[in-house]
């Protein structure tokens, strides 16, 4: 008797690090594919800059649909984009996807403990500006892998949850515990909806929701000569 | 619970070798993946030198005709030196202050462009560039194509006849500029231009001559336009011909594979153990200052013709043919002294590079190869020592007293071992692209 509910304890406890061991795994697994899947994607963009010294307006649209359907069909891939030079820091400044144009930023971006920059450092101009032979240009891919764990958090539609009129009354801050409702703190929920819930585990701090940031970038001469710069 | 002794070794040796062996799948995993990324970039490199070099940057822009009269981009670039400040590859692609001086070294008096146009089909001619100090070989081949089976019988070179005995430019057999009369042309014009102000080439054309179609009609038309050609610095690029002078050529592929491997950071050059200096490209010692394109191919292939069709789009993927451009409907000039079908011609160039390398690894894999193949003195006095060394072997023999020095230890190289006769212990990493040039 005792045997058998040493089994079943011991199936209880195996069955919870089973799950969590193949999660590590696949996550391992995906985490790789996506890996070298950028690996492949900078190479590309490297070499557009390579051989005309400049992203142009077309590839850069091309690139923009290609990164926003990786973030829609891959569900790791929270976040991806460009690197389209570096700052006085030396930090990658990344490319606002939203704009065709590759002059636009998105300055101040975080990811983790990582902060992106706002602007080129001098000397040097963005991945979209075309320049002369032997100039200097930073250019890479930027991705954001979100570790995916049983019971992180669930999707929906986006619709009120059960209960919720408008503030999310009784949540507390993740961080430091103080109330929600209050309209200044940065992590209110103005709305019910289930989609803001869902962000509190992306708000920093939270065990869950962890991204990993793959930033691939070179730094490259523009190898194109034209006539009239 | 005490680990007993058996225990201990057996986790001692487990953790070497997992050590070891970690260290082996790194460096395979390193080796399958930079060697990719080392191939491609300079695949890169040599493919954007041909496009620099057919861009001809040293040209001044045309005023003549109403242009801006704006002077040529600077067509050398910035050295690129070594950390310690000597000169490591230069930027000075091209001998020479302006356009006309550059000119005159690159084709006018430039053997190595007389070697081209009278290079022949199934052919190899090397033609030597010295740069820092070093020769290196470029070898130019003309392959066997049917354009070049065809111009033998339909020579376009014969328009320059009735000069003397002996047709002003040659034969020479399936000679490259046997099928392209401008690039005749150019050949004749720089290399004999004094010839072309003979009678035979200036005085008037008499109506008899002009009514009856007479050769010398040809010949002033040649003449002039060879004599132009000379005044407005034509260069087989212009014809669609992508001829490479060798120094030229190698000076800018390792320039941009310099950049391109050191990520614009030629500071971080590092210095063997034989105080060469080289690129560090993700455990790959990259010699670039002796990079060289080593082999340069010329395929001359007839649009209008099939095998040569298939041997276009074979190399470099460009279609001739039904349902695209077919060389065809490219009408040949049709004359008393022969049919020129230049204007269906295209060139292709085969490119080959060498670029000494030799790898080091990212990992201490390599330290510990050489820790374990290293052997002290083998019986042999060690240098600096009688025999003993002092305080050691209890001999009242006076001793010297010497530091050791890593001379003084007999350490494992590739050279010493006879690997490779490089005094860098590199080998010739090489690589091949096709570059065209369509008119």
């Amino acid at each position: 008797m005792s045997e058998s509910v040493a089994f079943i304890f011991k199936t209880l406890i195996k069955v919870p690090i089973i799950i969590f061991a193949s999660f590590f795994v696949m996550n391992m697994v995906a985490f790789m594919f996506i890996y070298f899947k950028m690996l492949g994607f900078s190479y590309v963009v490297m070499q557009e800059v390579v051989e005309n010294n400049y992203i142009a307006g077309r590839q850069a649209t091309q690139m923009q649909t290609y990164m926003t359907d990786l973030e829609t069909e891959v569900p790791m891939v929270q976040y991806s984009t460009l690197i389209v030079g570096l700052d006085d820091s030396n930090n990658p400044v990344l490319w606002d996807k939203t704009n065709a144009s590759l002059a636009y930023f998105d300055g101040g971006h975080t990811c983790g403990n990582k902060t992106y920059g706002s602007t080129i450092k001098a000397g040097q101009s963005h991945a979209g500006y075309r320049c002369q032979y032997g100039a200097t240009k930073t250019v890479g891919v930027h991705c954001e892998y979100e570790i995916v764990w049983p019971l992180s958090y669930q999707y929906t539609n986006g619709g009120n949850v059960n209960g919720y009129t408008g503030t999310v009354n009784g949540y507390t801050h993740v961080a430091d515990g103080s109330a929600y409702s209050t309209a200044s703190d940065p992590y209110a929920l103005t709305t019910g909806n289930v989609g803001d819930v869902e962000r509190i585990s992306e708000n920093g701090g939270h065990a869950l929701g962890v991204k990993i940031p793959i930033d691939i970038y070179y730094t490259v001469p523009g190898l194109k000569y034209y006539a009239d710069l | 619970m005490s680990l007993s002794v058996k225990t201990i070794f057996k986790v001692l040796i487990g953790t070497s070798v997992l050590l070891v062996v970690g260290c082996l799948l790194t460096e395979i995993f390193n080796l399958s993946v930079a060697g990719m990324q080392l191939k491609q970039a300079c695949g890169m490199a040599a493919n954007q030198a041909a496009e620099l070099y057919t861009q001809e940057t040293y040209k001044v822009r045309n005023d003549k005709s109403g242009g801006s009269g704006l002077a040529a981009f600077s067509a050398n670039l910035n050295n690129i030196n070594a950390p310690d400040g000597t000169l490591y590859v230069t930027g000075q692609f091209y001998d020479g202050t302006d356009t006309a001086s550059i000119w005159n070294d690159l084709y006018s008096g430039n053997p190595n462009f007389n070697s081209f146009c009278n290079l022949t089909e199934g052919s190899t001619v090397p033609m030597y560039s010295t740069i820092n100090g070093r020769t290196y070989a470029t070898r130019y081949t003309l392959k066997d194509t049917n354009a070049m089976d065809k111009s033998i019988s339909t020579i376009q070179n014969n328009e320059f006849e009735g000069y003397a005995s002996t047709p002003l430019s040659g034969r020479n057999g399936k000679a490259i500029k046997n099928a392209f009369t401008q690039l005749n042309r150019l050949y004749v014009g720089v290399t004999t231009p004094g010839t072309l102000s003979n009678a035979h080439f200036t005085d008037p054309i008499s109506y008899t001559e002009f009514s009856t179609n007479a050769d010398r009609l040809y010949a002033v038309n040649a003449a002039q336009s060879a004599l132009r050609m000379k005044s407005e610095y034509y260069t087989p690029v212009n014809i669609g011909i992508p001829y490479f002078d060798p120094e030229t050529i190698n000076k800018m592929f390792r320039w941009n594979a310099t950049q391109l491997l050191t990520n614009m950071m030629p500071a971080t050059m590092q210095q063997d153990e034989s105080g060469n200096w080289f690129v560090n490209y993700k455990g790959f010692r990259c010699y670039v200052n002796d990079a060289y394109i080593s082999d340069l191919e010329y395929y001359v292939l007839d649009t209008a013709d099939s095998a040569d069709a298939v041997t276009l789009q074979n190399l470099v993927g460009l279609t001739v043919g039904a349902g695209g451009s077919s060389g065809l409907n490219i009408i040949g000039t049709s004359s008393g002294v022969g049919v020129d079908n230049s204007n269906r011609y295209v060139t292709v160039v085969g490119i080959k590079y060498v670029i000494p390398v030799t790898y080091q690894g990212v990992t201490p894999l390599r330290q510990i190869f050489e820790y374990g193949w290293r052997s002290e003195a083998d019986g042999d006095l060690v240098a600096g020592y009688n025999g003993a060394i002092g305080g050691w072997n209890g001999s009242s023999v006076p001793n010297v007293d010497r530091n050791v020095e890593a001379t003084d230890h007999e350490e494992y190289s590739y050279v010493m071992d006879g690997l490779t006769n490089d005094d860098r212990g590199s080998v010739s990493a090489t690589g091949e692209l096709f570059y065209v040039l369509v008119r």
